[in-house]
């Protein structure tokens, strides 16, 4: 038998006795970026694919509901810092190695690019907003900039899907960096977060699919997307019951341990299963309410990241 | 004086206390070097002290950093108990000085309607109303009628004034709720005690055994330090403990010995050193007589008779007894401290001393060493009056070997005894928490009810301020100078104590008070120096150093010191009756009493009862530091150690709460239970000095379990008075608050 | 360079916290925190028990995930050494270094900026032994220069046996606990 403990009584603030320095904000944060990334990719590739015109809701408004996600949760990031008037210091340095310098500096990229697209797709998208402000079309400088927009258009795209991509992914890797936190430190959660921000957005834009064959085709996708959601889940389990025994140890959060409900319930079951489930049925000709399904998507991506986030506090090296 | 009937407990004052919010916020990050890889470099001043967080005075610094603000406390390389180095307590001493729920000011108990509550009082009044009390005592009883409770340096001064009162009637709780019972059995075996800081030589010694010592856990600094160094030398440890100690730990053999059963182990050992002819024969041969009754005694006394007795297997007996001879005489069996445990305490602290004298470790190298002490002329001061009775009359031949008096006896002697009236009618209590460190509380509250004044000098409100009729509010030792600390070492060494900081708040030093409340009294005659300084100069200039030459360095070595070790062949001299190791006494023998130690089965605890051990915590010492901020972050609260077996049993788990009821159904305070396989199955244990009651302690308050709320049963030395603490039992308790 | 380690000796250490309380005067330290502690492992059962006592910080890695991990570079090493430190300007109390530390050694400061042991950078620029070695009773506390051959702590580790803590994280940890 060996007994453990601290006996100086370290109580440090949000360490002790448990590590819980990220609450409810960064996993808000993750999804929503999540959510943002997956718009640019998803509205980027379908100019790449050329359905704009097929698509009128997929690009631009898509890529501005990604704008305001991303700034709503880069505000509940912005709560999660404990030194706010510091803020400003992401922006006087780049470091190479930090995921946290990268995901701030792809954020300041994702901007600009979202709004050059969404300036470029605004014909199909915003064709009466356009034609009500009328500064986008004619001789003037927005008009100049908007045409050298929709000529670069699929360039701009192209960017759109590298910098998209690289958002969703970040917040995964965000937490995957850390060797400290076993439950993170596995390579497949930069794809997962990544699958999971194109899978809710695209459960996000059919809600407002009235168009039967977009409907289809997006909600194909996004079964395709779930099933490789669900296996890339089974690999990372598969890690952990494979893994060292301190892997083993951050694995029983979810087999076992506190998050196991949350996990096998929640994320897995009512977040991917089900909602596949109905899709393939829909998919049969059975009537499911796409609202429903939707919502559980959704849901479920957010729970994905709150047991992510708080799970992986949990476990560490260290047992006291 | 207003008569009050009852001393009702006051614990908040309305007044004064929590005004001000300064407190630990001083101590806050304004000057944070993280980042700035140095810090700039100012001007850093440092004044000598000596610490007063324990009774070890260690000899150190008080530093302000650049701002001036209180930064830290450090050893003083020069000194010959800190060695350059704090102990953990001595590091937070800084703590006592920012703890924010010190006295703040006077405080005099006034009758609020049917309330009892405490005003703010100056310090005139606050003098006056004691004067006025002490002189009424004086009048209608005598001044013998007062006494005094004393532990620290600052009540040496209120000694002077109780004696120039007319009293001798001084007491310290440290003598028998603690090592009073050691020295009375050393000085009955070698004709003297071995001091404070004891005379051993630790560094130099092969083997130390610990019994009854949790060195490690009590941080008597330079032990500490020397036990280090022989732990890094690989030197033999023997620890004897029913809980695997922190010493334990580092030991060679760990002996888990059954509770109460330490005198059988003792005199097993003794059996096997003369048995086996391996103890110091020429040594004793030399310098002891009684051997022929010493062999004679135990010769029953084997290591199987031991057995069943102490749990102990026999060879483990015989091996750590030869462990022992094989290195004396640099073997030392450190008789420990706090010796007060089941009232035969005189007589096993007379084993141990024969024991180590079997090993021929008195003078040796890795023994006992000879002590040099520095000689400071006192200040000259008017002889004092000779008291018509002393504490000694009052024992009426009770406790003929005390040679100082027992605390709980003065108690006592506040109690109506068989109807007859209470001797004591007043009580000055200096730096001691007698609600905690005597036993039965009860009864001390019932003593502090009958007394027609009381008096306490503290510097935090210990709950004993509580039950005080005036309350004197003393700055802490790094405000404040006091007189030299003159102690026994290798060295003759003094050191000086000088003020860091301004007294906080509306505190003044104990030399002050002393001097002011003289005046009222009539008394300044005893004191004819007009400020410390003058004092302390005047004391200083007779070993020719001055108060500017101390402020200087802090500590200084006298010259004239006499050899640690006895020489080859030198003749020893003993202050006994017969200038010899006495390892029979015929002294005990004439008064009635063993002269030689034997065993005697104490009571064991039914079952379902563990007996209550408690011990001490490197963070605190006893009771007083617990609310210090810097002490109180590193153990808020204590423990209750339990054995998994036990805990399996009663269906305990690590981090719940419980509280512990005794045979006498006195049920303790909550505390948190500690699964471990460090203690026997037969005991539980738990550190000393938490639980305070008293909710002006902002931070200690209610927060762990008081052992000596527990002990009701208090077994008393016959010898001289030693309370002894084991005999209480305990169960577990599920009641409220659990 | 100069590579800064600590070497305790676990013989030695009796648990005694002293290093905590002086590392909270000497870089005054907020109430409530703590950039260093005291671990008790207990090991068999009775009465075949062996005790450790360790004093554990900040282990100034050779690879240290919390600088790496820093997006402004607020968390950064020390020129020339291996301590790690935190430009309390820079720092934005993201956290990042917090999850990214195997030990647990970080800490956020009240006023929002993350902190920890700097093995007393400042009084080794003095000179001075950091503050929790400078004053452990019991001597079991060992600090230098490991690329120096002839210090006392390279003597010590090639003399005597040592741990240190996770070493699976792989972050080069420079403080060594002698076992025996």
């Amino acid at each position: 038998m060996t007994e453990t403990l601290i006996i100086s009584n370290k109580v440090n603030h949000l360490i002790d006795p448990q590590l819980s320095i990220w609450g409810w904000e960064v996993p808000v944060y993750l999804f929503l970026g999540g959510l943002a990334a997956g718009a640019l990719v998803v509205s980027s590739l379908v100019i790449l694919f050329g359905k704009e015109e097929q698509y009128k809701n997929a690009t631009g408004r898509l890529i501005f509901w990604g704008l305001l996600f991303l700034s709503v949760g880069m505000g509940a990031l912005f709560l999660d810092l404990e030194y706010k008037v510091h803020v400003w210091r992401f922006y006087t340095a780049f470091e190479l190695k930090s995921p946290m310098s990268w995901g701030s500096w792809i954020l300041m990229i994702f901007y600009p690019v979202s709004f050059l697209l969404m300036i470029a797709t605004s014909k199909t998208s915003f064709s009466q907003l356009r034609a009500r402000l009328g500064v986008f079309d004619g001789e003037g400088v927005f008009a100049k900039a908007t045409q050298w927009c929709e000529l670069k258009k699929n360039t701009l795209a192209k960017v759109g899907v590298v910098t998209g991509a690289s958002l969703g992914g970040y917040t995964g890797v965000l937490l995957s960096a850390n060797s400290a936190r076993p439950f993170w430190n596995s390579s497949i959660l930069g794809v997962l977060f990544l699958v999971s921000g194109l899978s809710t957005l695209i459960a996000f834009h059919l809600l407002f699919v009235r168009n039967h064959e977009e409907h289809r085709v997006f909600a194909r996708i996004d079964m395709g997307l779930i099933v490789f959601e669900l296996a890339l889940l089974g690999f990372w389990v598969l890690g952990f019951l494979n893994g060292s025994e301190i892997s083993q140890r951050a694995g029983h959060a979810i087999m076992g341990g506190n998050y196991t409900e949350l996990f096998w319930i929640f994320v897995v079951g009512l977040g991917l299963l089900t909602p596949l489930v109905m899709e393939w049925l829909e998919e049969r000709g059975r009537k499911i309410p796409v609202v429903l399904t939707s919502l559980l998507i959704l849901c479920g991506g957010l729970a994905l990241r709150i047991l992510m986030v708080y799970a992986g506090q949990e476990t560490g090296w260290i047992t006291y | 004086m207003p008569q009050v009937t009852r001393r009702e407990f006051i614990a908040i004052s309305g007044l004064g206390i929590g005004a001000g919010a300064w407190g630990a916020s001083s101590l806050a990050n304004d000057e944070n070097p993280l980042g700035k890889a140095l810090r700039e470099e100012g001007v850093v001043v440092k004044t000598p002290t000596y610490c007063e967080i324990c009774f070890w005075k260690c000899a150190g610094w008080t530093y302000k950093d650049e701002q001036g603000k209180p930064w830290k406390v450090i050893g003083n390389d020069d000194d010959q108990h800190s060695m350059g180095r704090f102990c953990t307590r001595g590091t937070g001493g800084l703590g006592a000085y920012t703890d924010d729920s010190r006295l703040r000011h006077p405080l005099i108990r006034v009758k609020n309607g049917d309330k009892q509550t405490f005003r703010e009082a100056s310090w005139e009044e606050a003098f006056d109303y004691i004067a006025k009390g002490l002189k009424k005592i004086a009048e209608e009883h005598g001044p013998e009628h007062v006494a005094l409770f004393s532990h620290g340096t600052g009540g040496d001064f209120f000694k002077t004034l109780l004696k120039a009162y007319g009293s001798s009637n001084i007491t310290a709780p440290s003598y028998a709720q603690c090592r009073g019972a050691r020295a009375e059995g050393f000085k009955l075996t070698f004709g003297e005690g071995i001091g404070s800081p004891e005379r051993l030589d630790i560094k130099n010694t092969d083997c130390l055994v610990l019994m009854g010592s949790h060195l490690g856990e009590n941080l008597h600094n330079t032990q500490v330090q020397e036990f280090g160094e022989i732990i890094g030398k690989g030197k033999s440890i023997i620890t004897v403990d029913p809980r695997f100690s922190t010493a334990a730990g580092k030991s060679k053999y760990w002996l888990p010995i059954k509770p109460a059963t330490d005198i059988a182990l003792v005199l097993a050992w003794i059996h096997v050193l003369l048995k086996e002819d391996i103890y110091q024969k020429k040594f004793i041969a030399e310098n002891a007589i009684g051997l022929k009754e010493l062999q004679d005694e135990v010769k029953g006394y084997t290591p199987e008779w031991a057995y069943p007795i102490t749990g102990l297997k026999p060879e483990d007996i015989r091996t750590t007894a030869r462990e022992m001879a094989r290195y004396a005489p640099k073997t030392i069996v450190h008789p420990s401290r706090h010796v007060a445990w089941y009232g035969d305490d005189t007589q096993r602290m007379r084993a141990l001393a024969i024991l180590n004298a079997l090993l021929g470790n008195w003078g040796a190298k890795g023994g006992f060493y000879f002590q040099n002490k520095a000689k400071v002329p006192a200040y000259p001061h008017p002889e004092f009056p000779k008291p018509k009775s002393t504490w000694v009359d009052l024992l009426e031949g009770k406790y003929p070997f005390a040679n100082s008096s027992p605390a709980s006896f003065f108690r006592d002697l506040a109690l109506k005894q068989e109807e007859k009236d209470p001797f004591f009618k007043g009580w000055i209590i200096y730096g001691t928490n007698l609600i905690q460190c005597l036993p039965e509380p009860e009864k001390t509250k019932e003593a502090l009810n009958n007394l027609d004044l009381v008096v306490a000098i503290d510097t935090m409100p210990a709950a004993i301020t509580g039950y005080a009729d005036v309350v004197l509010p003393e700055c802490t030792y790094l405000e404040r100078y006091d007189d030299l600390r003159v102690s026994a070492g290798r060295k003759s060494q003094i050191a000086l104590r000088a003020p860091a900081f301004k007294p906080k708040y509306n505190t003044k030093p104990g030399w002050w008070m002393v001097k002011e409340l003289s005046k009222k009294m009539g008394l300044e005659a005893y004191f004819p120096w007009s400020n410390i300084e003058e004092y302390l100069e005047f004391r200083l200039g007779k070993v020719g150093s001055s108060l500017a030459e101390m402020n200087k360095i802090g500590v200084k070595n006298l010259p004239g010191d006499n050899p640690l070790y006895r020489a080859e062949g030198e003749k020893l001299h003993f202050q006994t009756p017969s200038g010899k190791i006495e390892l029979y006494s015929k002294t005990l023998k004439e008064a009635g009493f063993d002269p030689i130690p034997k065993f005697t089965m104490h009571e064991q605890p039914q079952k379902g009862f563990y007996r209550l051990i408690y011990g001490r915590t490197p963070a605190h010492t006893f009771g007083r530091t617990i609310n210090n901020p810097l002490l109180n972050e590193i153990m808020p609260e204590n423990m209750l150690w339990v054995h998994p077996a036990v805990a399996k049993e009663w269906g305990l788990k690590t981090g719940q709460y419980i509280k512990l009821r005794n045979q006498d159904d006195v049920v303790s305070n909550k505390i948190v239970v500690r699964v471990t396989e460090r203690i026997r199955v037969d005991c539980v244990y738990m550190a000393h000095g938490f639980g305070h009651t008293d909710p002006r302690l902002k931070r200690a308050y209610g927060k762990g379990a008081d052992d000596s709320s527990l002990i009701t049963r208090v077994k008393i030395d016959p010898l001289m008075g030693a309370t002894g603490f084991r005999g209480n039992f305990v169960t577990f308790d599920f009641g409220e608050g659990v | 360079m100069k590579h800064y380690a600590m070497v305790i000796d676990t013989k030695r250490c009796i648990g005694c916290s002293d290093c905590v309380v002086a590392c909270k005067t000497e870089n005054k330290v907020p109430e409530g925190f703590a950039r260093d502690w005291i671990v008790e492992e207990v090991t068999g059962s009775f009465p075949n028990l062996s005790l450790e006592y360790r004093t554990e910080r900040c282990n100034h890695c050779i690879d240290p995930p919390c600088v790496t991990v820093c997006p402004t570079g607020a968390s950064h090493i020390l020129e020339d050494t291996n301590i790690t430190l935190v430009t309390e300007e820079k720092c934005t109390g993201c956290k990042a270094c917090v999850a990214a530390c195997p030990y647990d050694a970080r800490f956020v400061m009240p006023e929002g900026f993350v902190s920890k042991c700097t093995f007393c950078a400042h009084r080794l620029e003095k000179n001075e032994l950091p503050a929790c070695v400078s004053v452990c009773p019991t001597h079991c506390m060992y600090f230098g220069d490991l690329n120096d051959p002839n210090s006392e702590v390279s003597l010590l580790l090639k003399t005597r046996k040592y741990k240190t803590l996770i070493p699976e994280a792989g972050t080069k940890p420079s403080i060594y606990y002698l076992t025996d």
